[in-house]
């Protein structure tokens, strides 16, 4: 796991049972949707995630825990610095297989 | 084709088993994913950017219906409905969970398939010339070559901690449509003058962010001597080859820092003192195969040449591009494009292959083969039946006539499944492919080869391309850099990176320009892309594409 950032990052990793992206919520849950996705901001509450991402895998809820850095700016919105985590969190940008 | 003796089989359910009760293991928290992750990838299954995928071996890219049926129902049942075939002639699915992949190892091998040594530093898949054994200008058939070395590098225990991962490939014909020349170890099978199979064995070629052309390590080596000789060059390479540094742990590294001379010293010596006993065997073991495989190969009895031209220009532009002479007159090997325009190069869905298996029955004895190119190839098919296989293809959306033509483009998964790309493959193949078709259709642009990697690591082999386009992370931007003159053929030779990159949006404006480049300057129609850039040089290209840009 990373150290943790000192801005404003979200925790995520993919389910052990299936794969899935997952993202970690206020709720303490993981959820599929980075729009329930807890923000952390500075370095306390991104250690914090930190701690969480080892504990769920600890705990073997999840695999490969990181932190996603996030522009600043908008505190609400969830915009990953790097574009890796952009098409990541997005999802392949193409349609599955050819039309038969 | 070959199959599995009772041996072979149990191993493969075995190993199903076992990793049966590893998953379950770490399902239950008795395995860390630390201690999990080795043992998934020894079964071909890696954690990918999105998801969990799967690998699946093809030896040497040999496949028959029945198992490309049951791949159909692991797509259906197991994946999102379709698989990816790959530049090792294997298959992948993208989306399995982990709770499902014991499940799909038991159908799997139900078929006598696996997934083991499709990933870590060990030897890989062997892959093969997809128009082995019916190729018209073959010596000697790579199959049954290949399959020794595959029973001999499955689970070797020498061999399963390399320090880094192995690629052989082998041909038997004139022309090297296995791409030998790009592998660690490249295996061209030739007769002598008694008919004996011999093996040129070429060593440190490669790809990656380090591309090599393999040199000749020895030539003419007789099949007695050719295990041994793997197996002492291999030792060599497991003793000297770096560990301290992934990115210079390739066997072409060592050789080039040894030099060849040294390496060659390194493994005769090897040779000299190397324990003969587990290979006293392989002559029996060698010709054990080629009668498996000759049984196994369906009766072809010369038949009459026959005349197309009374058929329709769609079929007649379908047979100049996807079909190839076979060694037997009146027969036919069909090349069956996963390129349509506009498409994902390798896609295909549990339906297509399910067709696919029915028409391999019909018109190809139940055998089929998949290529480096991400293709599928019918191996026996008589002439007669062409047209009806082609509408047989056409009906379900694999009937597109671009083999060996620019849209017949090799793309990588890139960055929208692979987790250690840096740019996207799979849009930059579409864009191009459906440019390239409308161009295709207007003129006769000649074979040429055009690759994508998403990434240096280059399984999209952009460095062996005449085209070659490499994505890259330039300011977390996708940026695209075109090399060009490369060829993976019998004259390899890696591309020369043409100038700075270009935007997603700009790459199929580059391209059309370095085409016209290559139409404008070419030696006449014969001339090949390749050719005309070995003869022209950059410069004209360079200008086209920057000048006025």
């Amino acid at each position: 796991m990373p150290a943790a950032l000192t801005t404003k990052a979200i925790l995520t990793a993919n389910d052990v049972r299936n794969g899935d992206v997952v993202f970690w919520t206020a709720d303490q849950v993981w959820s599929a949707s980075i729009d329930d996705a807890l923000i952390g901001y500075g370095k306390e509450e991104t250690n914090a995630l930190v701690d969480e991402g080892a504990r769920a895998e600890a705990a073997n809820t999840v695999v490969g825990a990181y932190l996603v850095a996030l522009q600043p700016g908008d505190t609400l919105a969830r915009i990953p610095v790097k574009m890796r985590e952009v098409r990541r969190l997005a999802g392949p940008s193409i349609d599955f297989a050819q039309a038969a | 084709m070959y199959h599995y003796d009772h041996h072979d089989q149990s191993f493969v359910e075995a190993r199903a088993r076992e990793f049966r009760n590893q998953v379950e293991r770490r399902l239950a928290g008795q395995l860390t994913e630390d201690e999990f992750k080795p043992l998934r990838l020894q079964n071909g299954l890696y954690l990918q950017l999105h998801a969990y995928m799967l690998r699946v071996a093809i030896p040497y890219g040999e496949l028959n219906s029945q198992q490309l049926r049951k791949l159909g129902y692991i797509a259906d049942t197991y994946d999102k409905g379709y698989g990816h075939f790959t530049t090792r002639q294997n298959i992948q699915f993208n989306w399995p969970k982990l709770v499902d992949t014991p499940d799909i190892l038991d159908h799997l091998a139900d078929v006598q398939m696996h997934a083991i040594q499709t990933s870590g530093n060990c030897i890989r898949n062997v892959t093969s010339d997809p128009f082995a054994g019916v190729a018209a200008d073959e010596f000697i058939d790579p199959r049954p070559v290949s399959e020794l070395m595959r029973q001999w590098s499955m689970l070797h225990p020498e061999f399963a901690f390399l320090p880094r991962k192995f690629k052989f490939a082998v041909t038997g014909a004139a022309e090297d449509r296995a791409a030998i020349k790009f592998h660690d170890i490249g295996i061209w099978a030739k007769a002598d003058a008694a008919g004996e199979p011999v093996f040129d064995v070429y060593v440190g070629g490669g790809q990656g962010r380090t591309p090599r052309v393999a040199k000749l390590f020895e030539s003419a080596v007789p099949l007695i001597e050719l295990m041994p000789l793997l197996d002492a060059m291999l030792r060599v390479y497991n003793l000297h080859g770096r560990r301290d540094n992934k990115y210079k742990a390739r066997i072409k590294i060592l050789v080039e820092e040894l030099g060849l001379e040294n390496y060659r010293d390194e493994v005769r010596a090897e040779l000299a003192n190397i324990d003969r006993a587990p290979f006293v065997s392989v002559e029996g073991e060698y010709e054990r195969i080629c009668n498996a495989f000759e049984e196994g190969t369906p009766e072809m009895s010369p038949e009459e040449a026959i005349d197309l031209s009374a058929t329709t220009p769609a079929f007649k532009r379908w047979v100049e591009s996807n079909v190839a002479a076979h060694r037997v007159q009146g027969w036919a090997i069909a090349q069956i494009s996963v390129k349509p325009k506009g498409g994902i190069p390798g896609d295909v869905t549990g339906a297509q292959m399910r067709a696919l298996a029915d028409l391999a029955d019909h018109y190809s004895r139940g055998e089929l083969r998949i290529t480096h190119r991400q293709n599928v190839v019918f191996p026996y098919v008589q002439a007669t039946d062409l047209e009806a296989l082609y509408q047989g293809l056409s009906a379900i959306g694999l009937g597109e006539d671009n083999i060996g033509e620019a849209s017949d483009i090799i793309a990588c998964p890139g960055l929208d499944y692979c987790a250690l790309a840096t740019a996207r493959s799979i849009p930059v193949a579409q864009e191009l492919s459906t440019m390239l078709r409308a161009r295709e259709a207007a003129d006769d642009l000649g074979p040429i080869s055009l690759n994508i990697s998403g990434c240096i690591n280059a399984c999209g082999h952009h460095h062996a391309a005449n085209i070659g386009i490499l994505g890259l992370n330039k300011a977390e931007k996708e940026n695209y850099q075109i090399t060009l003159g490369g060829r993976s053929d019998e004259r390899a030779s890696v591309g020369e990176i043409l100038g700075p990159g270009f935007a997603q949006d700009d790459v199929p404006g580059a391209v059309s320009k370095i085409i016209d480049t290559y139409l404008r300057l070419r030696a006449g129609e014969q001339e090949r892309f390749p050719d005309t850039y070995a003869r022209v040089g950059k410069e004209p290209f360079k200008e086209a594409v920057y000048v006025g840009a």
